[in-house]
């Protein structure tokens, strides 16, 4: 501890706020004693000695007789000639003790008894405003508390958007009566949720089967290219591309529905959502702006996704912002469905299992590969006739797919 | 045990105490040879003497300055404020003295001290003899304040205020005393201070009050039942200390609160509790918290008192608007 | 006009006349310290102990002055000019048994009661600490609110009889606090229980700027005590042997079941009010030298000289004897650590509610630790 004192102007009366300096009673070099006066000051209720605090020599004055000093400035330095006391120290060294900034909030206990899901109250406004019922969706936040974000995204039935939990095996229970228990819980609870909604929408659907020989004949003619890099190519890409070259002709298919808000968008872009099994349950991936996809682009894509979908590592951003979906049953050895529209989406193209079929050819009984072509819409956005155009178009395309190569 | 009045309870809970502590000395006016204004002491002189049992002079000030001196002599006392509106007249030496003076002397001077004292409204009394006043107490660190509804906790929670190291107002609904009734036991027992009461279980609104607002917010929930809305009572029983995870444990489960209080609005201390809550179960809420409470006027005559105080019917109203009020 | 019976119907004490002439204060001493013909109350050795605590009051009062000026003690308040009323009547009492209920003017007192130097210091510096009270340490903590603590001392005193002791408590107060209702109340209440204490009231001419004249129309403070059904007593506060006759007669008094008494001890505050106050304002300068002639000190020093027991030498021993005995308390305080933010909660409550202890553990975590 230094024994120079910086001695300074204390507030001597009650709430003075500076005083004059009227007359020194000691000078540079002086020798001065604990108690001894060695400044007259004069304040706006009276006049006053200042006394030494330490025994000591004057080192400076820090005034002149007639300036005005605030209280807290320095009067003088004392060189102390013994031990300096704990409180002198204090007072006199002085540097203004950091105020540490922590947060004064009180981190919000984890409650045992968490029965309702936790949400801010404007969170629970929105969900109540898209219709999401907080029980069924997974919070990213502090505690599993409910964010905005996970609102928006159970609402745009990506599914898997966040963070979300897989379904706990543990949480079965075998009950021994021949009834096991399962817990609607994570993807699959996000999924229910998403069907349920979905289920408001009328859907209108068309059925085509098409001769599948031209189809099969390019992918055989194509496959080899992709097997050299790797990639096992399936007719799918070509499937995606009709979808897509038809949807550039029919923008009302190309849409996002904000049925409270009564709006549609139509999107120049389309971001082509397809439907992937995983262990879990069915995921979609979404190429964004697939319409500049080339078909090996689409292949490749597919499958990174598709990959990514499997093991859950899709971002949201992968996951969402879908404005058409295709889906591939056959590959499951389905031949027909009633594909489900992804709301907001206003549109999806199912696709069965291609298989042996007879069919006539030239007005004679063949037999023919035939691909099965499903497409649902949202009646409430288009009618049966633009439905029926929309389908034959794709249909086209795949009767004659050396134009999707183009 | 058997069934008791508020004012049995009580009376019976002095008069155990007394027993058992030769130190617990009573102190107030009127509380001798009356037995006290609502009998509250009744018998007690004559059970245990002039000289524990003692008629002051009508003076708050030195009522209770002279029980911390009693305090400080080594003694227990009980002092009673008639009326809790008249311990305005005494706020100087409960504020400044009885709540600082363990702190001032660091330790050394300890007040075990209980200052007992009736308040609320519903029995047509003159002016300032039904002011609930407790929110100036419960801003005052150093003093606990607590204020039970049943008989069953007036007993035990005034004696557990009389054993406890810390000085304690101890706050009785007038209207309760003797319409209040329920099952008391014959011996010796304390409710702890600090700890509230779940009146009634309920999963749709957390209805919180204390001293004679319980027996308002349990009629209330009991018809707010018949509209199919389930309310759970929280009869708080202790202003200062405040059970925090009580009442967290409660908004968490229901997402809704009400609060209903005597005292007025503005400064009371439903407040606190507002505060309390939106800080601690800010992501359970569903809705508002309301308060359900005098208005921002002076107690009025009893003509008009009906009017001031929250009913039953006010409480059923604004509970149920609450119930449906949406997230 | 009033007739003799009506008249005697109002007093019957014979100090106290209807006729409103002034009192003389009882006194042992004259104004330049010789005793009267009667015998001394205290013996020599008893007047020396008491010169002592009366010369470390005035060195103390010195420091602290020097101390607040410098920033290091907060206002504070000296006895200068009242040392023989404090003194006085705290030799009157036996600190094993009787208790002192202050005000805040009467460092001596608690000092000899035992309350440590180094606390009191502690207090005026701003540490909470300073209000440690030792155990066995008879006194209450210094009362800042005016007169609130008369109350607690006549309950104090009734409280002690309860139990059948004999100690008695004296309270420390000043002509301004016995305007509060507190004192008053507790006059009464002392009257009718009979409790053994003794009311010490100050009569310093001043309660900061007013001057005792405005304070009240009663004649003496003394003769309020009639009201109340208890006995009063004049004393000149600046007369030591006559402070410490009178206080211990109502000691006596108390101690045998007597009840209440109320002492007016006639004084003279030389010093300002605090350290915070210009008495130049107000005080008639006049008026201060003519206290200042009458210094409490001086006069008993004058006392032991014309009893051959005093001389410059025993006057230097004693100063330097005092001065090391404060040194020694203000090395204590200055040197004790500074108080952090676990002062600003401990002690408040035997048993502190769960929100207290967790502002206790977030002030530490913000302000650095305990």
């Amino acid at each position: 501890m230094s024994n120079l004192i910086d001695y300074k102007l204390a507030d001597v009366g009650e709430g003075i706020a500076e005083a004059e300096v009227i007359e020194w009673l000691v000078a540079v070099g002086d020798a001065v004693k604990e108690d001894q006066p060695v400044v007259v000051v004069e304040t706006d209720k009276s006049q006053i000695e200042i006394p030494a605090p330490v025994t000591g020599i004057v080192k400076s004055l820090g005034a002149k007789v007639g300036d005005v000093l605030a209280v807290g400035s320095n009067l003088m330095q004392i060189e102390a000639s013994g031990a300096v006391s704990k409180d002198m120290a204090a007072h006199a060294a002085a540097p203004i003790a950091e105020v540490k900034q922590t947060s004064s909030q009180v981190a919000t206990p984890a409650r045992a008894t968490n029965i309702r899901p936790l949400a801010s109250p404007s969170t629970r406004k929105l969900a109540a405003s898209l219709g999401i019922a907080l029980e069924a969706v997974t919070g990213s936040g502090p505690n599993g508390r409910i964010t905005a974000d996970d609102v928006t995204n159970a609402k745009s039935g990506s599914g898997a958007a966040t963070a979300s939990q897989d379904i706990d095996p543990s949480i079965s229970q075998a009950d021994g009566n021949g009834v096991t228990l399962i817990q609607l819980r994570g993807l699959r609870r996000q999924i229910a949720t998403s069907m349920s909604e979905a289920l408001r929408i009328p859907h209108i659907t068309e059925f085509k089967e098409i001769d599948a020989t031209a189809l099969m004949a390019l992918r055989s003619e194509l496959a080899p290219q992709f097997e050299k890099d790797g990639i096992k190519f399936s007719v799918t890409p070509l499937l995606m591309r009709a979808c897509v070259i038809a949807l550039q002709n029919h923008p009302s298919f190309n849409a996002r529905f904000d049925s409270e808000m009564g709006e549609i968008r139509q999107y120049d872009d389309i971001n082509l959502g397809f439907a992937t099994a995983t262990e879990d349950g069915l995921i979609v991936p979404v190429m964004r702006k697939a319409n500049d996809f080339t078909i090996s682009m689409l292949a490749k894509q597919t499958e990174q996704l598709a990959e990514l979908a499997k093991t859950r590592k899709a971002t949201s951003e992968q996951l969402g912002g879908g404005t058409f979906t295709v889906t591939n049953f056959g590959s499951f050895g389905t031949w027909l469905g009633t594909p489900i529209i992804r709301p907001p989406e206003v549109a999806i193209a199912g696709f069965g299992r291609i298989a042996e079929k007879v069919i006539p050819v030239d007005g004679v009984p063949a037999v023919r590969m035939v691909l099965p072509i499903v497409v649902a819409a949202d009646h409430r956005i288009n009618d049966g006739a633009h439905l029926g155009a929309f389908v034959s178009d794709i249909a086209k395309l795949l009767l004659n797919p050396e134009s999707l190569v183009k | 045990m058997s069934e008791k009045t508020m004012i049995e309870a009580i009376r019976e809970c002095l008069g155990q105490e007394m027993e058992a502590d030769n130190r617990v000395v009573v102190i107030g006016e009127d509380v001798g040879v009356l037995g006290g204004v609502f009998r509250a002491t009744d018998g007690l002189q004559a059970r245990f003497g002039k000289d524990r049992v003692v008629d002051m002079p009508l003076a708050e000030g030195v009522i209770v300055g002279s029980g911390i001196g009693l305090a400080m002599s080594g003694l227990r006392p009980v002092i009673e404020l008639q009326f809790l509106g008249f311990g305005h007249q005494a706020f100087h030496q409960i504020g400044q003295q009885v709540a600082r003076l363990r702190y001032r002397s660091q330790g050394r001077h300890a007040l075990p001290l209980v200052i007992r004292s009736p308040f609320g409204g519903g029995v047509r009394t003159p002016e300032l003899h039904s002011d609930a006043f407790e929110a100036f107490y419960t801003h005052t660190p150093g003093l606990k304040v607590v204020a039970p509804a049943t008989a069953y906790d007036a007993k035990g929670l005034l004696a557990a205020a009389m054993e406890s190291d810390d000085p304690v107002l101890y706050l009785e609904p007038l209207k309760g005393y003797r319409l209040t009734k329920d099952e008391v036991p014959d011996e010796r027992y304390t409710v702890p201070l600090g700890k509230l009461r779940v009146a009634r279980e309920g999963s749709d609104v957390t209805l919180i009050a204390w001293s004679a607002a319980v027996n308002v917010a349990e009629r209330a929930a009991e018809e707010l039942s018949e509209q199919g809305i389930s309310v759970e009572v929280l009869d708080l029983r202790s202003l200062n200390p405040l059970d925090i995870d009580g009442i967290s444990e409660s908004v968490s489960k229901t997402g809704r609160v009400a609060i209903v209080h005597e005292a007025p609005l503005t400064g009371g201390f439903g407040g606190e509790l507002v505060a309390t809550i939106q800080q601690e179960c800010f992501y359970s809420l569903e809705a508002p918290i309301i308060r359900i409470s005098a208005p921002d006027t002076p107690y009025p005559l009893g003509g008009v008192e009906d009017l001031y105080i929250p009913d039953v019917d006010r409480v059923v109203a604004e509970v149920a608007t609450l119930a449906k009020a949406s997230a | 006009m009033l007739g003799a019976a009506w008249k005697s119907a109002f007093m019957s004490e014979s100090r106290f006349l209807p006729s409103f002439e002034p009192i003389a204060p009882f006194s042992r001493l004259t104004d330049s310290g010789i005793l009267d013909s009667g015998e001394s109350p205290m013996s020599d050795e008893a007047v020396l102990e008491a010169l002592r605590y009366m010369m470390l009051t005035r060195v103390f009062d010195d420091k602290a002055t020097s101390m607040q000026r410098q920033g290091r003690f907060g206002t504070f308040s000296s006895v200068r000019g009242q040392e023989a009323s404090v003194v006085g009547a705290a030799t009157a009492l036996d600190p094993a048994k009787d208790w002192i209920v202050p005000q805040y003017r009467e460092f001596p007192a608690l000092i000899r009661h035992g309350y440590p130097i180094e606390n009191f210091a502690l207090y005026f510096m701003g540490n909470p600490k300073g209000g440690t009270i030792p155990p066995n340490v008879n006194i209450l903590p210094m009362q800042i609110s005016l007169a609130a603590q008369i109350p607690q001392a006549t309950g104090l005193a009734w409280g002690l009889k309860m139990q059948g002791g004999d100690g008695v408590v004296i309270t420390f107060f000043g002509d301004g606090a016995s305007s509060e209702g507190d004192f008053h109340e507790s006059l009464n209440l002392a009257g009718i229980v009979k409790a053994p204490v003794i009311f010490f009231l100050q009569n310093n001419g001043w309660a900061i700027s007013t001057p005792r004249e405005n304070q009240t129309a009663a004649r003496s403070f003394a003769e309020r005590a009639i009201g109340y059904g208890v006995e009063g007593v004049i004393v000149d506060g600046n007369d030591l042997l006559a402070v410490h006759e009178v206080t211990s007669r109502a000691v006596a008094k108390a101690r045998a079941g007597g009840g209440p008494t109320l002492i007016e001890s006639v004084t003279y505050r030389t010093g300002a009010h605090n350290t915070a106050d210009d008495p130049s304002r107000y005080v008639d300068q006049q008026e201060l030298e003519k206290w200042q002639q009458k210094d409490p000190v001086e006069r008993i020093k004058n006392y032991l000289r014309s009893r051959g027991i005093w001389n410059e030498n025993l006057e230097q021993e004693l100063l330097d004897s005092c001065a090391a005995q404060i040194d020694v308390a203000m090395d204590i305080a200055r040197n004790t650590s500074l108080a952090t933010s676990d002062a600003l909660f401990d002690h408040v409550y035997s048993e502190p509610p769960q929100r207290m202890l967790d502002q206790k553990s977030d002030w530490a975590k913000r302000n650095g630790g305990a």
